[in-house]
């Protein structure tokens, strides 16, 4: 489609350039809200820059476990030539990002699961602004398909048939990534939720949307397992761990009213 | 923290625009920066770490253009030999 585009001459890349704006507007509308709760916008900088440095490297180990043999990484890291290809897988980035807000907020001295109503809405937001950079860039690609509103990419740097169709995988996921940031921005303002709860209401319906696009996706390069592929199977884990939260929460609530009788 | 802020902003400024492995060294240095600049925000040198902290949030947005043109979601061997020409 448009991998790159020119800015005062000079080659830019539109999947970069959508990374930033996501990181920049997702940082910024948190900050906006976190400063209710009095946390300053330096410490929410903070909290972003280590989201993403984690993002980046557990999108980018994710990639590399799933796309090469381990004992092939292994040896590559010891002989020091790493020759690999680079790329990045969501719930790498996703694992990894939520790993660096807890090393940011420690180190910011900020408590996070209180910002979690400002946090939580916003990861889709950003996740989807990132798809459109993986729709302009030509990556993430759907399945071939020749239907309405299928996508040829004329000048595909992935090795992409300019006369093939592809289904629009990256827009759609983009659509409902903001339905499921919607529907979180309006879960934020239910009373006396417990700690972490907005957090796997999140969790498992992008790990049920997951589960359903990526029967339309077409890169099997992300590795397929017993019929599944990868990030199918990181869904199912998901559903299963936010089920188990939701059990651990009904009985809390049940104690909790057992105690008041 | 404001002044080592400060420099590392600079630093990373010098390295975003250079392409591979050294856009990687603006981000390291920048994402640094970032992190000793919010602190340092709450010392009393408040204008130098606010200094690093803008510089250094400039720097890591530039690197990762400049990275993104390298790396980033590209899994793709012609991109990785240009840049393994610079």
């Amino acid at each position: 489609m448009f991998p790159f585009i020119n800015i005062f001459s000079k080659q830019i890349s539109t999947y970069g350039l959508c990374m930033l704006i996501a990181l920049f507007l997702v940082t910024y509308l948190v900050s906006l809200k976190a400063k209710k709760k009095d946390v300053p916008g330096a410490m929410i900088i903070l909290i972003a820059a280590m989201v993403f440095l984690f993002a980046m490297l557990g999108a980018g180990f994710l990639y590399l476990i799933v796309t090469y043999p381990i004992d092939y990484i292994i040896s590559e890291i010891i002989s020091g030539s790493f020759n690999f290809n680079i790329g990045l897988v969501f719930y790498g980035g996703l694992i990894g990002g939520i790993g660096g807000a807890f090393v940011g907020a420690k180190i910011a001295r900020v408590k996070l699961m209180e910002l979690e109503d400002a946090i939580v809405p916003y990861i889709p937001l950003g996740h989807a602004i990132g798809r459109v950079g993986c729709f302009l860039a030509g990556c993430c690609y759907g399945m071939e398909y020749s239907g309405p509103c299928a996508v040829y990419y004329p000048n595909s740097i992935f090795g992409l048939s300019p006369d093939v169709g592809y289904f629009p995988v990256q827009l759609l996921e983009s659509a409902l990534d903001l339905c499921i940031m919607g529907y979180l921005l309006l879960y934020s303002t239910k009373k006396n939720k417990t700690k972490g709860e907005l957090l796997f209401e999140y969790l498992w319906l992008y790990a049920l949307m997951r589960i359903f696009t990526e029967c339309f996706r077409g890169d099997a390069i992300r590795g397929v397992f017993s019929g599944f592929s990868t990030s199918q199977w990181v869904s199912i884990g998901m559903i299963l761990a936010s089920i188990l939260f939701k059990i651990f929460v009904i009985i809390k609530e049940a104690r909790s009213k057992k105690e008041q009788i | 923290m404001a002044v080592a802020s400060l420099v590392l902003g600079i630093i990373a400024l010098v390295f975003c625009w250079m392409p591979g492995g050294l856009s990687t060294v603006s981000l390291i240095c920048g994402i640094i920066g970032i992190i000793l600049g919010a602190l340092g925000s709450r010392t009393e040198k408040k204008g130098a770490a606010t200094a690093g902290l803008v510089m250094s949030i400039i720097a890591v947005a530039l690197g990762l253009l400049t990275f993104a043109m390298c790396g980033g979601c590209v899994a793709c061997a012609a991109c990785t030999s240009a840049c393994a020409a610079f």
